[in-house]
């Protein structure tokens, strides 16, 4: 009997070894292996979204912030635009309990960046998209205040050039439209 | 190869293989990390609650088509209808579960909470939750108490409780060396104009942070000290002497980022992921330090 359990120990070891050393290989090839190589082998593929996770902070992604600006029409005049993520993050610095606001934007960020991938150039494009919708919802509901003519709603790359020492802005894309034009995105109170 | 090197090879791995399977290694350190990734979750849900609630009222969950992932996912969408009764009920269950006495199916209760809150935020999420989400997974199977007396079912436990706290530190090791070895190939981080960028990044970079910092020799040595501390986690982790210390460096390494760069979510995540290298006996150490402490 105690034979038998050490041999299944033992066996059970061998197994375990084998799983860890797989594991490690596997692990090892995703990190190392070019991606274009590695997005045509699905285990290898699901290592390197999944498991081994990052890299983080790569250079190309410190180079470059996305910013939403939003002006509305009333009476006739535009008021001047407005980036209210980048005022809750200046809040937030002040703040750093106001754990809300550093999140604020998230979802207006992911929705407009949403928008911008696609290549849609007109409102009447544009506006069949249930990204710019709920887009459009949000800054309706969550940003302005009160019913507005129109809505220019303004997105950029701003991108910093160490050299120059300053940044280059890009525009995304740039939409005026009557907001209660556009379909809804969700059925909300 | 020689006899002797076979032998020595073999050696390696019976005694890897006993590491294995000789019994659950550092349970009270395991207990602990396991308690912490929970605590983790609760703070994390009861923030995310006002976020989420925002973005739920205006996304339409795009729903899976098969019926596993209906099943799987079925809690989230009763966040996609109903976002304040999921969160309720989701950090009920979290808070009831950092009181659970240590069993498989509560850490898998866990892991299936922690997919449904990857799902919910997954459109505006970061790398923190893909941490807690692969963390769980590794969970699983990481019991530090005995569940059963009987031979192969014990023995079973035990090996897949210490595969889980291994695969969790392997998961830690393997974010320090992609990242270390990106930012190695990387003429920017290499250069020290990284931190240039991440000072320029607007809506990341703390306006309050020490401007003593600001010039590009620190660049540079904060540049290296990065790269280096990646590169050198997975190695130093494992050694004796250095442990301890490498812990504690990456853990001010993390607060550091938090200050910088407003990533709290992520520079939690990752100290809590440190502690599944801490021993039992680091515990008791500082235990019997504050028993002499106390007793003057």
């Amino acid at each position: 009997m105690k034979d038998s359990l050490t041999a299944f120990t033992r066996k059970v070891g061998y197994i375990a070894c084998l799983v860890v050393v797989l594991h490690v290989v596997l692990a090892l090839v995703s990190l190392f292996l070019p991606r274009h190589v590695a997005m045509h082998m699905p285990l290898i593929s699901f290592y390197r979204k999944m498991v081994v996770l990052g890299p983080y902070f790569q250079a190309f992604r410190l180079t470059s912030s996305w910013h939403l600006l939003v002006s509305t029409k009333q009476n006739g005049s535009w008021s001047s635009l407005v980036d209210h993520t980048d005022d809750d993050f200046k809040q937030y610095s002040r703040q750093p309990w106001r754990y809300d606001l550093l999140h604020s934007g998230d979802y207006e960020n992911f929705a407009a960046w949403e928008v911008s991938v696609k290549d849609q150039k007109s409102i009447g494009e544009v506006s069949a998209q249930r990204h710019f919708r709920a887009l459009n919802q949000y800054v309706v509901h969550e940003l302005i205040d009160g019913p507005v003519d129109s809505v220019m709603l303004v997105y950029v790359c701003h991108t910093y050039r160490p050299d120059h020492k300053n940044y280059q802005v890009d525009t995304l894309f740039n939409y005026r439209y009557d907001p209660r034009s556009i379909p809804i995105s969700k059925a909300i109170d | 190869m020689t006899r002797g090197q076979s032998l020595s090879a073999k050696q390696l791995i019976d005694g890897f293989s006993s590491y294995l399977t000789g019994g659950s290694r550092e349970p009270v350190a395991t207990r602990i990390f396991l308690k912490a990734l929970v605590c983790y979750m609760v703070i994390r849900l009861i923030l995310l609650w006002p976020v989420c609630r925002v973005m739920l009222h205006y996304h339409r969950m795009v729903l899976p088509g098969s019926l596993l992932w209906k099943i799987i996912l079925a809690p989230s969408y009763l966040a996609d209808q109903h976002p304040d009764a999921f969160f309720v009920v989701a950090i009920a269950l979290a808070i009831v579960l950092l009181y659970t006495i240590p069993h498989h199916a509560a850490n898998f209760l866990f892991c299936w909470l922690t997919v449904n809150v990857y799902y919910i935020h997954s459109q505006t999420g970061d790398g923190s939750d893909l941490m807690l989400l692969m963390l769980s997974v590794w969970c699983v199977p990481m019991v530090p108490v005995s569940l059963t007396d009987s031979g192969k079912p014990k023995i079973i436990q035990i090996t897949l409780f210490n595969l889980g706290r291994l695969f969790c530190q392997f998961a830690t090791i393997f974010i320090y060396l992609s990242s270390g070895v990106d930012k190695l190939a990387s003429a920017t981080w290499r250069s020290g104009y990284a931190f240039e960028y991440i000072r320029h990044l607007e809506g990341l970079y703390n306006p309050h942070f020490p401007a003593l910092f600001q010039n590009h020799a620190w660049d540079l040595v904060l540049s290296w000290i990065t790269i280096l501390l990646e590169l050198a986690f997975g190695v130093l982790v494992w050694q004796k002497q250095f442990r301890t210390t490498v812990l504690l460096c990456a853990a001010v390494f993390h607060l550091v980022i938090w200050w910088m760069v407003s990533l709290p979510d992520f520079s939690v995540i990752m100290i809590v992921s440190l502690l599944i290298f801490v021993n039992d006996d680091d515990y008791d150490v500082r235990a019997a330090q504050r028993r002499v402490r106390r007793d003057g």
